[in-house]
């Protein structure tokens, strides 16, 4: 069953109006239920496609689809995107600027013209998706800890019940448990409805296992996408390869016939352990 | 609307560009001292051909002074229509109450010339000057504060410091803004009152960065050993034949609008 398609990319060009270009002729489908990471060196082009999704800037080229209407077309159709489209830049927690974590989180609903009491179930449903405590809610975000204070922003951005997710590098600067279960976190919203999550992130590695697609930004050549996490193991993204392939590569080297196939730390548990069980002979 | 070019750099490698800071702070200093001398044709001549000559050496394109000057059209006109009005004199048009005096016109058309030559002189100090070089000059015509227990270079080092912050500042507006217009943030609705408190979106946000960003930067700094010694620049200030030369040149210039 093809699932909704909630934007689409169609011939993306953009060039900064110093004349250094950022994005050639990309064509993009995402799809409701569909995660997607977007990797690529640094002045690839990242953050640029993410302000592109909810119309913070404008294709030199090419259009920006919302479930099938261009974003830029009028000012109806630019305030349904932003709604839609929930954005979050690299470090939002600099943007907090409620005095109480609550009246941050807040503050899309509210913009949306909701009254008190959608609103508060709003903050709640937020709330329990960025894993915040409740005691968190009345205090003010500059006491948070690091971790806290990037989930009460996702959390704002999540209150405004957008379709599609964007986030640019939201694992930066976290702990890897804390980073973990922001991924486990953002899956579950994932998954609560037609939804879709875009996240550019540099640990394609520890996000692989929790998305569906890749897609690679290059510089002077074309993007590349690809089914994850098999994407993982094409040399032509550019990306090193996994740690379980120069695993694989080590033990054959060795002498040890084991599969050099297999990009994830779950799927190799599961190889050499049927490999070395007990019960087979090397 | 406001075309005044008046405290930018203008890139370069000639020969102006390249002269001590001390000595292009001298010099526009002599400058503006020689402008109070002037009183003779020949005088105004030199003080007219000074900044001329130095914009040419400079390479400096002429255009861009000029819209430079452009900016204060206005205000030279207003000052040169008082001037003309009020100031005694031989009549040279009279309607109703009004007169225009000849001495009044004359010394209006002097104060407009002088206001000039000021702005002329002194753009070509910043136009041919890095913000850093000119920090290192002041810092060091600045030394005798030493003796008022202020530090120059560390006065030099919050100018410095206070101009690099600006573009810092515009950046990081700008992300905010994009970070809460995402979240449906709208600052061109509403009466003022909205509009204000729309505004502590961004204000609150921007002043919490540019205090963490100065906290930052002043652990860098000491971490690199900012405050521990006497500081030394990367190229030291060393005064060439051209810094001397034009020197003797423009003490001569400023002692002959005296005497002229």
């Amino acid at each position: 069953m093809a699932s909704e398609t909630l934007l689409c990319l169609e011939n993306l060009s953009y060039v900064y109006p110093d004349g250094t270009p950022a994005l050639r002729d990309l064509n993009l489908e995402i799809r409701a239920g569909e995660t997607w990471l977007v990797a690529g060196v640094p002045g690839a082009g990242k953050s640029t496609l993410l302000r592109h999704l909810n119309g913070l800037l404008r294709p030199t080229a090419g259009r920006v689809l919302l479930r099938g209407a261009d974003i830029n077309r009028d000012k109806k159709a630019l305030r349904a995107a932003r709604a839609a489209v929930g954005l979050a830049l690299q470090f939002p927690e600099q943007q907090l600027f409620a005095p109480t974590v609550g009246e941050d989180i807040a503050f899309a609903p509210r913009r949306q013209g909701l009254n008190e009491e959608e609103t508060a179930e709003r903050v709640e449903e937020a709330r329990l998706m960025a894993d915040l405590p409740p005691e968190v809610l009345p205090r003010s975000p500059q006491t948070l800890s690091g971790g806290e204070k990037r989930r009460a922003a996702l959390a704002g951005i999540i209150a405004a019940r957008p379709s599609v997710l964007a986030l640019d590098e939201p694992l930066a600067g976290l702990d890897p448990l804390t980073s973990r279960r922001l991924l486990v976190r953002l899956r579950e919203w994932r998954d609560g409805a037609e939804r879709a999550l875009i996240i550019v992130t540099h640990d394609i590695e520890e996000a692989a296992p929790l998305a569906e697609r890749l897609l690679v930004l290059r510089t002077e050549k074309t993007a590349l996408t690809g089914r994850l996490p098999q994407a993982l193991l094409q040399a032509e993204t550019g990306l090193p390869p996994p740690v379980m392939t120069r695993l694989a590569q080590g033990l054959a080297a060795r002498g040890v016939p084991v599969r050099q196939d297999i990009p994830t730390v779950d799927g190799m548990a599961a190889h050499l352990s049927a490999l070395f069980a007990p019960d087979k002979e090397l | 609307m406001f075309n005044i070019t008046l405290g930018q750099y203008l890139p370069g490698n000639s020969l102006i560009h390249r002269l001590d800071p001390r000595v292009k702070v001298t010099l526009t200093l002599l400058y503006l001292i020689a402008l109070t001398g002037a009183r003779t044709p020949a005088a105004y001549a030199v003080l007219a051909a000074w900044p001329l000559i130095l914009a040419a050496l400079a390479g400096l394109p002429p255009g861009k002074m000029l819209r430079g000057l452009g900016g204060f059209t206005g205000f030279l006109l207003f000052m040169i229509g008082i001037a003309a009005l009020t100031l005694p004199g031989q009549t040279l048009w009279r309607a109703g109450s009004l007169s225009v005096s000849r001495e009044g016109l004359l010394t209006g058309l002097i104060w407009a010339a002088r206001i000039i030559f000021f702005l002329a002189g002194s753009s070509l100090l910043t136009y041919t000057t890095t913000p850093i070089r000119l920090m290192e000059g002041l810092a060091a015509m600045l030394a005798p504060l030493r003796r008022l227990g202020l530090d120059p270079g560390d006065v030099a080092l919050m100018l410095a410091l206070a101009l690099r912050f600006l573009p810092l500042m515009t950046e990081e507006a700008e992300r905010i803004t994009q970070a809460q217009i995402s979240r449906g943030a709208r600052w061109d609705e509403g009466g003022p009152p909205q509009r204000a408190r729309a505004l502590a979106t961004l204000f609150i946000p921007l002043f919490r960065r540019a205090t963490e960003r100065a906290e930052h930067l002043s652990v860098a700094l000491m971490s690199r050993c900012y405050g521990d010694g006497p500081r030394t620049g990367l190229y030291p200030l060393r005064l060439g034949a051209a810094d001397f030369l034009l020197l003797a040149l423009g003490l001569a210039a400023t002692v002959f609008m005296f005497f002229a």
